[in-house]
């Protein structure tokens, strides 16, 4: 028997590896080993009162923290039954907008475009191809000042408040973000022409079972309370409150993530699901892209994610635009927040974050106390979907060698973008 | 626009990881500091500051170590940093980010770094921080004026 490990994935954070046996060369086993999770955050909300549950749960991430507060914020509103006002939702899309472009474009430019181009990082890629790293910075920024607009800081937002906000964006800066943008659209030309000038990457190929939220309106990340879960034709709904019918989770000696399959089978989350479960989103700019990319859905090939991302990226700055124009059109209205009043019961609330589908539900006391908290993030979710992936690769790949097996396996990991801590950043000095 | 910008970088749910934010938090509240700086939280991500630190003549960096011994101690360091192994979000640390924007982004070719560290034993969950590491924000907060 051989083994192949992979002790620390690189441009992946936190703790997390690759175990692959081999007998001969039959896989016999395949682990995605995961020694860190974001589930041991949920203690630290229980007891504490409405109002402070989201302030707490942003920090499980900084790249993804708008969908934690939103996330948590529409569990709560859910459990106490609270409907916020149309512009509301309109500015938390929004902020979702903003946090999806400053993630895609800091994954797709400084961590998996060094994979591509065979360089061992983004510092390295910079100093041959700065025009490329440069335009991920400058759409990061962009999205990163979404956020501190509509969410009052660049990270972990501060306006984002139970029934509403609590201030609401002035006009000014709406007007400026809209001229940003306007600009953004012809980096999206660019992004678009980068990523179609990558050398394929095909070396993994797998029926895939996609679970996304089904939205209403086709291409909302925050509003809706359905996923659909699909595959070769065959569909499933699943409502937000049964999430545990989608999720089933189940604990691995390997892994601190737990691992969930929907009817027995591993399934993907992220941007490739969100585009096979709508694919309706995907007209006009977004069609000619995807035919310059060479995407096909549904796809077969977890790589094509970072495609997914990159149409997505044009998606983003498209949608955030028109909401700004109907804002700045229809003229932003100084609401004030809808009044709380807790009560017993469970809030549940789905929603489609940069990597795919977060869920977090409560149940509180009277007091709007909390008694219980389930956090399950897009990676704990593709957890075994990587697994799986991986195994498709080594079955495929001709060459037994180590290094090409090794690297063929982090790149499927980078593509699913994956997030395992999001939280420890300890620097460790030489 | 001041041009001094101080930063706070960690994480506050993963115990003493998050001194660099509650010193930020502390300097936040100074009203001394007010006059001189401008005080933020970047969380783990340094890169979401890109738009706050372009055009500053100095920016102060205040984050944890990790030190197995003198917890709580305070190191100053100018300029880059180096790290062993960087366990940072998506793998691009506060010293990698520095260095990323330094490298494509002229403008701040001229912009000081000054890394504030304070030595913390471990990060593990907890919204609180151990008594050496809790004992050194505000002494680390008065290194940081020191250094105005």
């Amino acid at each position: 028997m051989s083994t192949i490990v992979i002790e620390h994935l690189a441009r992946v954070e936190g703790h997390g590896g690759i175990t692959v046996e081999l007998e001969g060369d039959t896989v016999t086993n395949v682990h995605f080993d995961v020694f860190e999770g974001a589930r041991l955050l949920e203690p630290l909300v229980r007891g504490k009162r409405y109002d402070e549950v989201a302030p707490i749960l942003s920090r499980i991430c900084s790249i993804c923290s708008a969908a934690h507060t939103l996330t948590s914020l529409k569990a709560t509103e859910n459990a106490f039954g609270i409907r916020v006002s149309p512009q509301t939702e309109l500015l938390r899309e929004l902020l979702f907008r903003g946090e999806s472009i400053e993630s895609h474009s800091l994954h797709l430019f400084l961590l998996a475009l060094p994979d591509y181009l065979n360089y061992p990082s983004a510092i390295a890629v910079a100093a041959d191809k700065p025009a490329a790293v440069l335009l991920g910075l400058r759409l990061k920024k962009l999205g990163n000042s979404i956020q501190e607009v509509v969410g009052g800081r660049a990270v972990h937002p501060v306006n984002t408040v139970l029934g509403g906000f609590g201030k609401v964006p002035a006009i000014d800066d709406l007007i400026a973000l809209r001229s940003n943008l306007m600009q953004a659209l012809s980096d999206c030309d660019t992004v678009i022409d980068i990523i179609a000038s990558l050398p394929a990457a095909d070396f993994c190929h797998s029926d895939t079972l996609y679970a996304a939220l089904r939205s209403p309106n086709l291409d909302a990340y925050y509003t809706g309370d359905e996923v659909m879960v699909m595959s070769n034709g065959n569909r499933a709904i699943v409502n937000a409150a049964d999430y545990r019918s989608l999720t089933n989770e189940k604990s691995v000696p390997h892994s601190n993530a737990k691992h969930s399959t929907f009817r027995g089978s591993p399934f993907m989350v992220g941007s490739l699901a969100r585009l096979t479960v709508n694919p309706r989103r995907l007209t006009g700019k977004l069609a000619v892209a995807m035919k310059r990319l060479k995407l096909q859905l549904p796809a077969d090939n977890p790589m094509d994610n970072n495609k997914a991302q990159a149409l997505e990226l044009i998606n983003d700055v498209e949608r955030a635009l028109e909401i700004i124009e109907q804002l700045i059109r229809n003229g932003i209205k100084d609401e004030r927040p809808i009044p709380v009043h807790p009560r017993a019961g469970t809030g549940t609330a789905i929603t489609e974050a940069p990597r795919g589908l977060l869920i977090h539900s409560y149940t509180y006391d009277e007091q709007g106390h909390v008694v219980s908290a389930d956090v399950i993030t897009p990676t704990a979710l593709n957890a075994a979907s990587i697994e799986l992936h991986f195994r498709r690769a080594v079955e495929q790949c001709a060459e037994r060698d180590e290094a090409v097996i090794g690297k063929r396996l982090q790149m499927i990991a980078r593509a699913y973008d994956p997030c395992i801590s999001c939280s420890v950043h300890l620097v460790r000095r030489q | 626009m001041k041009p001094l910008l101080i930063i706070g970088l960690g994480n506050p749910l993963m115990g003493d990881d998050g001194v660099g934010v509650r010193v930020s938090q502390l300097l936040a509240a100074d009203s001394e500091i007010a006059v001189a700086a401008d005080v933020i939280e970047a969380g783990t991500d340094l890169l979401s500051s890109l738009d706050r630190i372009e055009g500053r003549r100095r920016v102060i960096l205040v984050d944890a170590v990790e030190s197995l011994s003198d917890p709580g101690r305070i190191s100053v360091i100018e300029g880059p940093l180096l790290e062993e192994r960087a366990a940072y979000v998506h793998s691009l640390s506060a010293a990698q980010a520095v260095e990323l924007m330094r490298k494509v982004m002229p403008g701040l070719q001229d912009t000081r770094f000054t890394w504030v560290l304070v030595h913390v034993p471990s990060a593990r969950v907890s919204q609180e921080m151990s008594p050496e590491v809790a004992a050194a924000v505000p002494l680390a907060a008065a290194v940081v004026k020191g250094l105005l």
